[in-house]
């Protein structure tokens, strides 16, 4: 029944994005979500998606799975698009009849938003789709290191993250099958009003709900009989080390954020290219 | 009518690359008030098959009718699901409720029976687990012991008088003494409501008591199907599944093999100790 969830879930498969070491696959798609809102010109926009797919193709996940993400946006972004296209105002008009009015502003940034979002969706699933949960924790817990300074609880939260990431699947599992259970016991929930229906969810949630608790239970116990007692002095079963693959990303990554702000800066692209096409139109 | 199962086949995650077929081409009867014993090493697709019974998943193809009732179209799905009484492995998935009464009467409740009559149902189910109504009745499930959550969830199908039974490992992490009275149950429910019964077992000893067909999976496919003495006579085909022959089938091929003619068709300690006690009469020929 709920089989079908993308959202972090890992493609395991062998290739040098896989390879990289967490820390620097975060701070890629910190620098790749800094360039996406850099961008203002849609030429420009190109080169950010064609980066997008370099990694992807590097990667050795189908470009299938990327674009899923952009499947649970598939109402979003149309009404993004929408709303911007009618709401800005800025630019000069294209199209008016009675009180609607397309503005070109408008519909730059309608564009933008859309390409943004799926920049921003496809590079995070991206990060998911090549790096185990555990992992991920890992390398945040290590970038997050330094703010120990001030007594931020890092490996505690970074605790927290991993053991939630884990119980996600045994939580929906669990979900399906006392679902089944209670589908068996002629638990009717899919008719009635909107009231009855949210009543008809009592036998699964409860179930659920005592079933957490005795396992987080359990689970505390079995971290304190392990003499776990917070992350103070512990260490690594494998630690993480920078290795030639990361620099070459970091690198890669670095010129490719290089070339977006230069050309944002110092190539008007865009200018450019609606200047020879008023020239062209006027000799027209 | 029964249960029939035609050319069932079941992939889960088709079309992913982590599809995974779990059952291949099943055909299979379940008659009117038979004792069914499923067995199969972990991950045969026993638990699959079970579900299918009463539509709690679908075959990717094939297909599965309960008197009549074709399991594949939702419409005709909840005609089908009242007849079939499933209880899970674990108690826990599906007690909710504040007291153990009001969580026998949810079934029946959603077979919208009146007041009166549902009295009466949570009242005999809860007799024949064995939960003592002044006792239990007030009290809330989850303040019940292990053995008493199985025995309520137990009451909880019962109360819905199903035409079949199917019980997923209903003995699993019980003590011998708690196997048994879970087998008599079986027994009690089956001679008072004439179901019949699918029970998914590890247990082969309690297959042999109780089964009249027993069903061997293995690998999504049904390996074997017939009576217990003919199932329990491939010892050797079990034990190379991972299953392990009822104990008298065990000491009987043990015996046979140091020399001793016994008949092939022992299973049960009963029919064990008889053909023992006729050989020591000096009856060579059993």
């Amino acid at each position: 029944m709920f089989k079908d969830i993308t959202l972090g879930q890992y493609f395991p498969v062998d290739s040098p994005v896989h390879r990289l070491d967490p820390r620097t696959k975060l701070v890629l798609l910190i620098m790749y979500i800094i360039a996406v809102f850099i961008v203002k010109d849609i030429c420009v926009f190109g080169l950010v998606l064609a980066f997008m797919l370099f990694m992807t193709i590097m990667s050795r996940v189908p470009l299938s799975y990327v674009t899923k993400a952009i499947k649970p946006m598939k109402w979003l972004l149309p009404i993004m698009f929408l709303l911007n296209l009618f709401m800005i105002k800025t630019g000069t008009p294209l199209f008016t009849w009675k009180f609607i009015s397309i503005t070109s502003g408008g519909v730059r940034q309608a564009l933008f938003i859309v390409l943004r979002l799926i920049a921003l969706v496809t590079g995070a699933s991206l990060l998911t789709l090549t790096t185990t949960p555990v992992s991920l924790t890992e390398g945040l817990e290590r970038l997050l290191s330094p703010l120990k300074a001030i007594k931020f609880p890092v490996h505690e939260l970074a605790m927290m993250m991993t053991i939630a990431l884990r119980f996600i699947p045994t939580l929906l599992e669990e979900a399906d099958k006392i679902m089944k259970a209670q589908l068996a016991r002629g638990a009717d929930l899919e008719s009635g009003s909107i009231f009855r229906r949210a009543k008809a969810m009592l036998p699964i949630l409860i179930p659920l709900f005592v079933n957490s608790f005795r396992r987080a239970e359990e689970l505390a116990l079995a971290m304190e009989s392990r003499c776990y007692h917070g992350g103070e002095g512990r260490t690594r079963l494998k630690v993480l080390k920078f290795q030639l693959n990361d620099l070459w990303a970091l690198l890669i990554m670095s010129a490719f954020f290089a070339a977006v702000v230069l050309i944002q800066h110092f190539l008007p692209i865009d200018s450019m290219l609606t200047a020879a096409l008023k020239r062209i139109l006027k000799l027209g | 009518m029964p249960i029939v199962v035609e050319h069932l086949t079941h992939v889960y995650q088709s079309g992913s690359i982590n599809a995974y077929t779990a059952l291949k081409d099943i055909n299979m009867t379940i008659e009117d008030g038979e004792f069914v014993g499923l067995i199969g090493h972990t991950g045969s697709g026993k638990s699959t098959l079970i579900q299918q019974l009463n539509g709690l998943m679908q075959p990717t193809s094939g297909r599965v009718t309960v008197d009549g009732f074709d399991m594949n179209d939702k419409k005709q799905r909840a005609g089908g699901r009242a007849l079939v009484g499933m209880v899970f492995q674990y108690p826990d998935y599906q007690l909710f409720d504040e007291t153990v009464y009001r969580d026998i009467s949810f079934g029946p409740k959603n077979l919208k029976l009146d007041e009166a009559e549902i009295d009466r149902r949570v009242r005999e189910a809860m007799d024949l687990v064995g939960l003592d109504f002044e006792e239990f009745a007030e009290k809330s499930p989850f303040e019940l012991s292990g053995g008493e959550k199985r025995r309520c969830a137990l009451a909880g199908i019962i109360a819905m008088y199903p035409k079949y039974l199917v019980l997923d490992e209903p003995m699993a992490g019980l003590d011998p003494s708690g196997r048994r009275a879970v087998l008599e149950m079986i027994d009690g429910f089956r001679k008072r409501l004439g179901c019949a019964v699918v029970m998914v077992s590890h247990s082969m000893d309690d297959i042999a008591k109780a089964a009249d067909k027993v069903i061997v999976l293995r690998g999504g496919e049904i390996f074997k199907c017939g009576t217990p003495a003919e199932i329990f006579s491939l010892s050797d085909e079990l034990n190379e599944m991972g299953l392990e022959p009822p104990f008298a089938a065990r000491m009987a091929s043990e015996l046979r093999r140091r020399g001793f003619a016994l008949p092939g068709s022992i299973y049960t300690n009963e029919a064990l100790v008889e053909a023992l006690e006729s050989f020591k009469r000096g009856d060579k020929n059993v």
